[in-house]
């Protein structure tokens, strides 16, 4: 009756049916081979929660899109039965005629992307010889609030969960969960808002035995900063919850708010952001490092931009001195100074203009070696 | 299944199985039991929506339902209309929720698969002692459920059924057939989808029924909702209910009041009653915007009911106004809602009146009942 990981497979890295296959190669390789006893969450295929969302709002020639991309992989990864079986979960696409009639039929169409995806994910672990089943997340997944932005319940879904978990523990088989979903008022889906998939997957590992959450994405794990825009970028080897979340929240990193609430709120674990090898580890506290700041990040606001240095020493009057130098030294003028009661980061809104500077500056204090050793597989 | 008191019944004991602690289940020991479990063979036959849930819910929940009921619950066999799955050792949990994740229609693709198979084959090996009928409600020939009823009662098996066609059809030759077998009917499932509407009517028994009245349709009582609370014509409410999955793509059974009318069947003749479906005056739900907003304005709220008054022996479905503040008033959306007046009491009920969900779960505790040699009625 134990788990060891949960293993979320992003819509980044299942992009064709080729994708899906590796994945499970993956989860075989790095998971099952090892011995580890592990439950699959999967995303959607990368790009339909998008044309969803134009579904949603009345397209539907994106809802026969999505159709088509899923058939296709379907047939490629399951054979006639797989299609047929992803045709009849997807069949509501057929019916959209024209913008959803309600948060409730907004939230039905948007759950079809993942049902259809954690069909295709269970066939393709079984194509690479690993016991899998699949559990509808409106089952095991039990919410609450609006049905766009449900928060998830996790005494009901403790409970689900675990019987899950039990009644497959004789058999081995994979539990393969579709994320952002759940179940919402008297049984009628609802989802978790964008990047809830990575909610699922910490709730659910919080409320079992696991011992990590890996979040599996198309990078190697959280950097210093964005390695296209400054070079030198390394991956940053460890962080704190707090300090990933500042890091999602200034645009590192596209997580869902409350990818850590499980984490505090239900039992702290591991959860490694990154891709099958590599990745950044994200534990309850981080390690305290002087001089304690991780990464730069930015994001556009108005008609300025935020330029972030996130790390728990970030808001000491030190990282302020130097940063401030820093911009000065690079010609960078600032508006507002800023940080957040976690104090885990030191906000400059700047103009636009002079934002790739301002982001070169700030990444030249974080200090050396953050970056190597551990979070490997 | 055994009769009352009837103690040579065909049950297994099990003694000690992997999941069993008898002594912390909640109720008595099952008769003739040493502290052991009840085993209860079941087959279910249609594997839809209501099948699968049920599957689902048998594979997650035996294990708690053993320890707190003291019966172990083993599928033997599923039944769609183009095959089967036989099992005679009966499902692990991992094969039943493999089975749910079939496409419709391909039961025999799953494990234990048997292309063309069906009832007789089912009954010749796998000998089920409860017979689960969830195929589809067909009110002209109430076929495949009234021989599917006949069948398993023949064959010595209980009938617990989601199909309310049987019952609506053929109550008395049914519950006769099953009497003089000392058999179980269950039926908690057919009517207000398994809030227990039908377990309190029997406590009603001796009573003397003044009045029957409820409202014993979700969709109908959804789409009025919408009308009310968001002034949409009845079109409109239809097409939103249909978005959101509480209306069937062809909703005619409800919006014709064949639904509420066989539950009204089904009900009445619980106390005791003779009424067929015939009898039952119906009138389509016709709901018009202006209609809605005039009753509104004199704090009136039209409801679709099924009433039965025995004093005149008077069966209906029909559009009603009830006061703002009536309890029937109060049920809203999919929820439903039925009062008993005996004379010397009112008795109120009201629950969630549609979806898988429940009405798996009144399957399940009707099967319980069953296992346990409830009295039969
Ligand atoms: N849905 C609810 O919330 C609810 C609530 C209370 C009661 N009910 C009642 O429960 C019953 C099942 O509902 P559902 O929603 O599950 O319907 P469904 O999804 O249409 O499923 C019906 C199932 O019956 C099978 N079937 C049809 N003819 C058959 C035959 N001759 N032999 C064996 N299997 C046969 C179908 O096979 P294929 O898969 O091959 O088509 C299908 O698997 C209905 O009578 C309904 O009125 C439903």
């Amino acid at each position: 009756m134990t788990l060891d990981a949960i293993v979320k497979i992003g819509g980044s890295i299942l992009r064709s049916p080729g994708d899906y296959v590796k994945a499970a190669e993956a989860v075989r390789e790095y998971y099952v081979d090892r011995g580890a006893r592990v439950a699959v969450v999967v995303s959607a295929a990368k790009g339909v929660t998008d044309l969803l969302v134009r579904a949603v709002e009345g397209s539907r020639r994106a809802a026969l899109e999505v159709k088509e991309r899923y058939s296709a992989i379907a047939r490629d990864v399951g054979g006639p039965s797989l299609e047929r079986l992803v045709g009849e979960l997807l069949g509501a696409l057929d019916r959209v005629r024209g913008r959803a009639a309600s948060a409730r039929a907004a939230a039905r169409i948007l759950a079809l992307g993942e049902a259809a995806s954690r069909a295709i994910m269970v066939y393709a672990l079984e194509a690479v010889g690993v016991k899998a089943v699949g559990i509808p997340a409106f089952r095991v997944v039990h919410s609450s609030g609006h049905p766009l932005r449900a928060r998830i319940d996790y005494g009901r879904t403790g409970e689900s969960w675990l019987s899950v978990v039990k009644t497959l523990t004789p058999s081995g088989a994979v539990p393969v969960v579709e994320g952002f979903v759940a179940g919402g008022c008297e049984g009628t889906p609802a989802i978790l808002g964008r990047g809830g998939s990575d909610y699922t997957a910490t709730a659910l590992a919080a409320l079992s035995t696991a011992k990590t959450a890996h979040l599996v994405t198309d990078v190697d794990g959280i950097y210093t900063g964005d390695p296209r825009r400054i070079p030198g970028s390394r991956r940053v080897e460890s962080m704190g919850y707090i300090e990933a979340l500042e890091a999602a929240k200034y645009g590192a990193k596209k997580m869902h708010p409350r990818t850590f609430e499980p984490l505090k709120v239900v039992r702290p674990l591991e959860v490694r952001i990154g891709s099958w090898r590599r990745w950044t580890r994200v534990a309850p506290r981080p390690e305290v490092r002087p001089p304690g700041v991780k990464l730069v990040a930015s994001r556009a606001l108005g008609s300025g931009t935020v330029v972030s240095l996130v790390g728990s020493g970030a808001a000491s009057p030190m990282i302020l001195s130097k940063a401030a130098e820093a911009l000065m030294e690079a010609g960078v003028d600032y508006m507002t100074v800023h940080s957040t009661p976690s104090k885990a980061s030191l906000a400059f809104t700047v103009n636009r203009d002079h934002e790739a500077r301002a982001l070169e500056a700030l990444h030249s204090i974080i200090e050396e070696g953050v970056a190597e050793g551990a979070g490997e597989a | 299944m055994g009769g009352p008191g009837d103690a040579d019944a065909p049950n297994e004991r099990i003694v000690g199985g992997p999941h069993s602690s008898p002594s912390a289940s909640r109720l008595p020991a099952p008769p003739g039991g040493h502290g052991g479990s009840l085993g209860a063979r079941v087959a279910i036959v249609g594997f839809g929506g209501v099948g699968r849930e049920l599957a689902r819910l048998i594979a997650l929940k035996a294990g708690d339902v053993e320890r707190l009921y003291g019966v172990r619950v083993r599928v033997v066999a599923v039944v769609d209309s183009r095959g089967a799955a036989i099992c005679p050792r009966g499902f692990e949990g991992y094969e039943l929720l493999k089975l749910a994740e079939t496409p419709r229609s391909s039961v025999s693709s799953g494990p234990c698969g048997r292309p063309g198979a069906g009832v007789e084959d089912v009954y010749a090996e796998a000998k089920p002692e409860i017979h689960v009928e969830a195929t589809p409600s067909d009110y002209e020939s109430g076929e495949p459920g009234v021989s599917h009823a006949f069948k398993a009662l023949g064959e010595g098996a209980s009938f617990v059924t989601a199909n309310k066609a049987p019952l609506a059809l053929r109550f008395w030759d049914i519950i006769g057939e099953a009497a003089a077998r000392g058999l179980y009917v269950g039926y908690k499932a057919t009517v207000m989808a398994g809030t227990p509407l039908i377990s309190l009517l029997r406590g009603l028994r001796g009573y003397e029924l003044h009045a029957f009245e409820g409202i014993l349709n979700a969709t109908t009582n959804y789409i009025l909702t919408l009308m009310h609370e968001r002034l949409l014509t009845m079109d409109e409410a239809l097409e939103t209910a249909k978005a959101e999955g509480v209306a069937e793509p062809d909703p005619s059974l409800d919006l014709d009041g064949w639904d509420p009318a066989a539950k009204l069947v089904i009900a009445v003749n619980t106390l005791g009653y003779r009424l067929t479906l015939r009898e039952v005056y119906r009138e389509p739900l016709r709901a018009r915007l202006e209609d809605v907003i005039s009753a509104s304005r004199r704090g009136r709220v039209l409801k679709y009911i099924a009433r039965f008054r025995p004093r005149d022996g008077r069966a209906e479905v029909r559009l009603a106004e009830v006061g703002g503040d009536s309890f029937l008033a109060q049920a809203k959306g999919t929820v439903n809602a039925v009062r008993v007046d005996v004379g010397v009491n009112e008795v109120r009920l009201a629950g969630r009146g549609g979806g898988v969900d429940v009405t798996a779960h009144a399957l399940l505790s009707d099967i319980l009942e069953a296992a346990r040699g409830w009295v039969p009625p």
